[in-house]
């Protein structure tokens, strides 16, 4: 089981869309996937399902190991698609503890989710590099960073790039896939001109070549708690993420690390 | 561009992000021209190559990682070299292991496994530590002989 991780330092950079609609691209396409929602705010749950404070999740597992594993997993109508919520304990969860606290649980919790046989795990954490969330991006196989195309997100960008590499050092493993522009507007210039100042300053092998307009769409999925593909009007959106996926695909494939090698069922 | 010049650094954008392509392993592996796997799969050495094998093993760990202290312990992680730290901080970082290398050493006087482990100790300042463990109860005497070599090859 490949883990990957969306993470950001800002917030609201789309991340939560991004990994719903990644996720929904990667069962669709035939692999096991589970979503793992590891932003205690929820977002996925309250994306996806109505009733996510009141399921068990990530942050239970974290607050009791020895709870049944098997009534984290939630199936969904996509035989290929499960969810994790962040959990009820997420209520109380605190992002603020020092980074290695919940490293060898949060491990123990892949471990144990990978006997599931799932392909992939993705796992939309809170943003920010810091506790909880560092110690998900040290115990992931591969990094994908949102990242949003307007100037005060990209003023964010060394103090990300500073941060990965200090993970790396926890996880020397770790794969920066690489950043994905989002909420990109065509039409305004300020951010038609962040984003073309993103691409002159990252080396070309770190910028996704696919970018996640800002759309309507994707607030009316949410509302209706479904990824874009389901509902109306929504293919053209869905192609964006399948474009994605391929984008990844080929970046694992070309890695040299035998931990991110895609097995059969991705090819 | 110039929106972003005024509040960015480009070349330490660009130093950053490349920092990020490259693989870790592979770098410190080029500058050693060994792996640990690759150490762990010859067959046993002579003394002199066991010097040789605890330092390469020493070096490539303190390369690749922020080693702040070094240790030789025991089969039952009691402490045969270095500096005792707290043994609460000790036993959570144990089960955040980082990187585990079985090293396996013959000669006249000490025949058994080691295991090199690197570990985060993080109630102690995120520190990480590098403990060289034997996996099987040496004698006293094979013990104080491993740590005179243990001394000498991160000496």
């Amino acid at each position: 089981m490949i883990r990957l991780s969306i993470s950001s330092q800002k917030g609201g950079v789309g991340k939560t869309t991004l990994s719903i609609n990644l996720a929904y691209s990667l069962a669709r396409a035939g692999l096991r996937t589970v979503l793992v929602d590891a932003d205690p705010q929820g977002s996925v749950g309250l994306s996806l399902t109505r009733q996510s404070r009141q399921l068990l999740g990530l942050y239970d597992y974290l607050a009791n190991p020895a709870a049944k594993f098997e009534s984290f997993i939630l199936p969904t109508r996509l035989e290929t698609l499960s969810l994790v919520s962040a959990g009820i304990a997420s209520n109380y969860a605190d992002n603020k503890g020092s980074t290695g606290a919940y490293l060898s649980r949060i491990q123990d919790f892949f471990h144990k989710l990978a006997a599931y046989q799932f392909d992939v795990c993705i796992i939309d954490t809170a943003a920010g590099l810091f506790g909880i969330t560092n110690d998900i991006i040290a115990s992931s196989d591969a990094i994908l960073i949102p990242q949003q195309a307007e100037p005060l997100g990209i003023r964010s960008l060394p103090k990300l790039l500073e941060g990965l590499n200090q993970l790396r050092i926890l996880n020397p493993r770790l794969h920066v896939l690489g950043v994905c522009l989002t909420m990109l507007q065509n039409d305004l210039r300020e951010s038609t001109e962040a984003a073309s100042a993103l691409r002159q300053l990252l080396p070309d092998e770190m910028l996704f070549q696919t970018d996640i307009p800002r759309d309507e769409i994707f607030i009316r999925a949410s509302a209706k708690g479904l990824p874009v593909g389901v509902i109306e009007n929504g293919k053209k959106s869905a192609a964006i993420f399948d474009s994605l996926r391929s984008e990844i695909t080929r970046k694992m494939a070309n890695s040299k690390q035998s931990n991110l090698a895609p097995t059969r069922s991705w090819i | 561009m110039d929106l972003i010049n005024q509040w960015l650094d480009p070349s330490e954008i660009r130093r950053l992000a490349e920092k990020l392509l490259t693989p870790l392993a592979i770098a410190s592996e080029h500058h050693l021209q060994v792996q640990p796997e690759e150490i762990t799969k010859n067959p046993p050495l002579h003394d002199n190559r066991l010097l040789e094998r605890l330092g390469i093993l020493c070096d490539w760990a303190q390369q690749s990682f922020p080693i702040k202290e070094i240790y030789l312990l025991n089969a039952d992680a009691e402490m045969v070299f270095g500096k005792s730290i707290q043994q609460g901080a000790f036993n959570h970082a144990r089960e955040s292991i980082l990187y585990t290398a079985p090293i396996e050493i013959q000669n006249h006087e000490i025949n058994t496994k080691l295991t090199l482990q690197i570990y985060p100790a993080v109630s102690v300042g995120n520190s990480i530590y590098l403990c060289v463990l034997l996996t099987h109860p040496l004698s006293q005497a094979q013990t104080e002989v491993l740590s005179d070599l243990f001394l000498q090859s991160i000496s």
